[in-house]
């Protein structure tokens, strides 16, 4: 089990997310501000952030949080970050997993919002498997728990994995 | 604005814009005035290098003079010591005016541009009558110039500032005559017959004739060159006036397109992600009605957020700011790899197998980049949302005809559009029936944008398609976009 921290202004996308990673196992702590978030950190460093980028009172805010996290803190450095925002790169000023850089973009993997939380939860796991080190049999466990999905999808879901990096024949 | 205080009463009155903010629509043309002090000072050391070209012309003239026997035969006075003294203090105040700059970086007392160019005009005339002077007032036509002075004063001051240059020329010349006729100073020349032949003090109406004359060509020649560099100094004013409306424009277009796609597809996503934990049982288990409701839900909520995006783009490529977008120079081969990447997702949750075979040179064109991976997005995922299931979309570019540079083709085995539908399919919002039923995901905006930036960019889009087999989407690029022939 990994404690993940989503930092998100949309609390019903939030809510959503936790719920469905606290059916895998995991524990989930929600805050809506920047700030609070990092003081939440300070107190106690998550293994995995599911960041937004945009906030209200500041449109690049998320952006900000990650290089802090990144260049300035010792102890949040080598947290993964997953980025999750409604802007993709379809847009000028737009971005998406490719422009991840250390110095002016940190993060190590990136969702665009509306996401498939199954390619939530799965990203999330990726990303928690080289720190989190939990024997199989717990995670086997855990993921008993949650509830049976295999027949249900909404039509014309992501089956695979947007992100994932895209063989050119 | 009052300063805020934890748990205090604050208000907060918004601004009243400033006299330039208010001004910033108005399209009146801005009066012209003198160039800004960082143009002028970029001009103060470039009439230093001009000031050291005279200062070596003077110096060679003034050590030939000492060249035994060189001078007399050419009918000058030998030895002559004026030019090396005004190549001196010439020197001297170069080397003052160069010091400046220096000054002001070390926080001494600096000359600014403005000041610093009035100085250097000011010794310049001085120097240059003294010149005239010796010379020859008479003889020779040293004092034309004054006119170098008359003309660069128009250039670099306001048309009053260079008036008064102009003025400041015609009173230093004509007191030089008046000295020269009154006997306050002895006429000298640089001609060894001229200089002691002709008795300075006699007045010679002649010469103070053609003076007048000279100086009133000066004031004509200044009024000529003021109008015209106020005329090009107003046009360069409004010329960079619109530019940076132009480019503020672009910049909040750009800002305000961003947070409004934000903010309307979060709620979207919001909407998605809990139908969601519906239709997956992390709620309970739903009844099948209420579990097809929910999926209706899910399903328009993502194609909602789909609808958002196109709508906002098409709209932000019809803004008139678009057309003023630079192109660069890009590898087109670059762009369609880019393209594939992204729509590869969407071919992947289609079971639509996506092919591209790129070039192996690079492909140089002149474009906006940004417009071409819209314009390719738009029609690979149009070709991976009506392709039957296995059906393979192939994106191919290859040099096309002579009259034509390049053609990129899209082309899909799906459910093809009927020949009477072809000339709507890039209407806004047009959808065939059959593309409806075959998927509700699309927006009916995709060809719409390519249309748009087909137009924005003069290249040829044509479509061929066969019901129920496939469409063919081709781009064309005209020769000029393309910088060097492909080798496919």
């Amino acid at each position: 089990m990994a404690y993940v921290l989503i930092i998100d202004d949309d609390e019903d996308f939030a809510l959503a997310a936790q719920m469905v990673l606290v059916s895998h196992g995991h524990e989930v702590d929600i805050r809506t501000t920047t700030k609070n978030a990092i003081v939440n950190m300070e107190r106690r460093p998550p293994d995995l952030v599911i960041l937004d980028v945009m906030f209200p009172e500041d449109a690049s805010a998320g952006f900000a949080l990650a290089r802090r996290m990144r260049h300035f803190s010792s102890r949040l450095a080598d947290i993964p970050i997953l980025l999750l925002t409604a802007v993709n790169s379809r847009f000028p000023l737009g971005f998406t997993e490719r422009d991840l850089d250390d110095e002016w973009l940190p993060g190590d993997g990136f969702l665009e919002k509306p996401t498939d939380l199954g390619t939530l939860t799965m990203r999330v796991s990726t990303m928690l498997a080289p720190q989190s080190r939990l024997p199989e049999a717990t995670q086997r466990g855990s993921h008993a728990s949650s509830p049976d999905t295999s027949n249900r999808t909404l039509p014309e879901e992501a089956v695979g994995d947007p992100d994932k990096p895209t063989k050119i024949p | 604005m009052e300063t805020p205080k934890t748990n205090s009463e604050a208000t907060y009155r918004i601004p009243l814009p400033t006299q330039e903010q208010a001004l910033e629509g108005s399209t009146e043309p801005s009066t012209a005035g003198p160039l800004p002090e960082h143009l002028l000072l970029g001009n103060v050391f470039w009439f230093c290098k001009l000031r050291w070209a005279v200062i070596v012309i003077l110096t060679v003239f003034g050590a030939l003079s000492f060249l035994p026997g060189l001078f007399p035969r050419l009918g000058l006075r030998s030895p002559c010591y004026w030019p090396l003294a005004t190549a001196g203090t010439l020197a001297a105040a170069n080397m003052f005016f160069i010091s400046q700059p220096g000054r002001r970086a070390r926080g001494g007392d600096p000359f600014s541009g403005r000041v610093s160019l009035w100085s250097q005009i000011t010794l310049d005339l001085l120097v240059l009558t003294a010149v005239v002077h010796c010379a020859g007032l008479r003889e020779t036509s040293v004092h034309s110039a004054y006119l170098f002075h008359i003309v660069l004063a128009c250039i670099f001051f306001s048309r009053t500032q260079s008036l008064l240059v102009t003025v400041m020329a015609c009173a230093l010349f004509s007191a030089c005559i008046m000295a020269e006729n009154t006997g306050a100073l002895h006429a000298s020349s640089v001609y060894a017959s001229l200089a002691s032949s002709r008795p300075s003090t006699l007045p010679n109406m002649r010469f103070i004739h053609g003076a007048v004359s000279t100086q009133l060509i000066w004031l004509v020649v200044w009024y000529l060159a003021s109008h015209l560099s106020a005329m090009v100094r107003t046009r360069d004013s409004e010329l960079a006036q619109t530019n940076q409306r132009l480019t503020a424009a672009q910049q909040e277009r750009t800002r305000h397109l961003l947070l409004t796609t934000h903010e309307l597809k979060a709620p979207f996503a919001a909407i998605h992600a809990n139908t969601q934990l519906l239709a997956n049982g992390y709620c309970g288990a739903l009844p099948d009605k209420a579990l097809e409701v929910v999926l209706r839900i899910g399903a328009r909520s993502r194609r909602l957020g789909h609808e958002i995006q196109d709508m906002l783009q098409l709209a932000n490529l019809s803004a008139p700011s678009q057309r003023d977008q630079p192109s660069t120079d890009i590898d087109l081969r670059d762009v369609l790899a880019w393209c594939v990447e992204q729509a590869q997702a969407r071919a992947q949750e289609r079971s639509v197998p996506l092919e591209y075979v790129p070039t192996s040179g690079p492909i140089r064109i002149r474009a906006v980049e940004d417009h071409l991976k819209m314009l390719f997005i738009n029609l690979l995922t149009n070709a991976v949302n009506y392709s039957y299931g296995g059906g393979t979309v192939t994106l191919s570019c290859r040099p096309a005809s002579c009259t034509t540079g390049l053609l990129v083709a899209v082309r899909d085995h799906g459910i093809g559009i009927h020949p009477d539908k072809l000339p709507r399919v890039f209407d806004e919002y047009y959808r065939t029936d059959e593309a409806v039923q075959h998927c509700r995901e699309s927006t009916g905006l995709g060809l719409a944008i390519v249309h748009h930036i087909a137009q924005a960019h003069g290249l040829s889009v044509s479509v061929t398609s066969r019901l129920k087999e496939g469409t063919e989407f081709r781009v064309e690029f005209p020769n000029h976009m393309h910088k060097e022939p492909s080798s496919a």
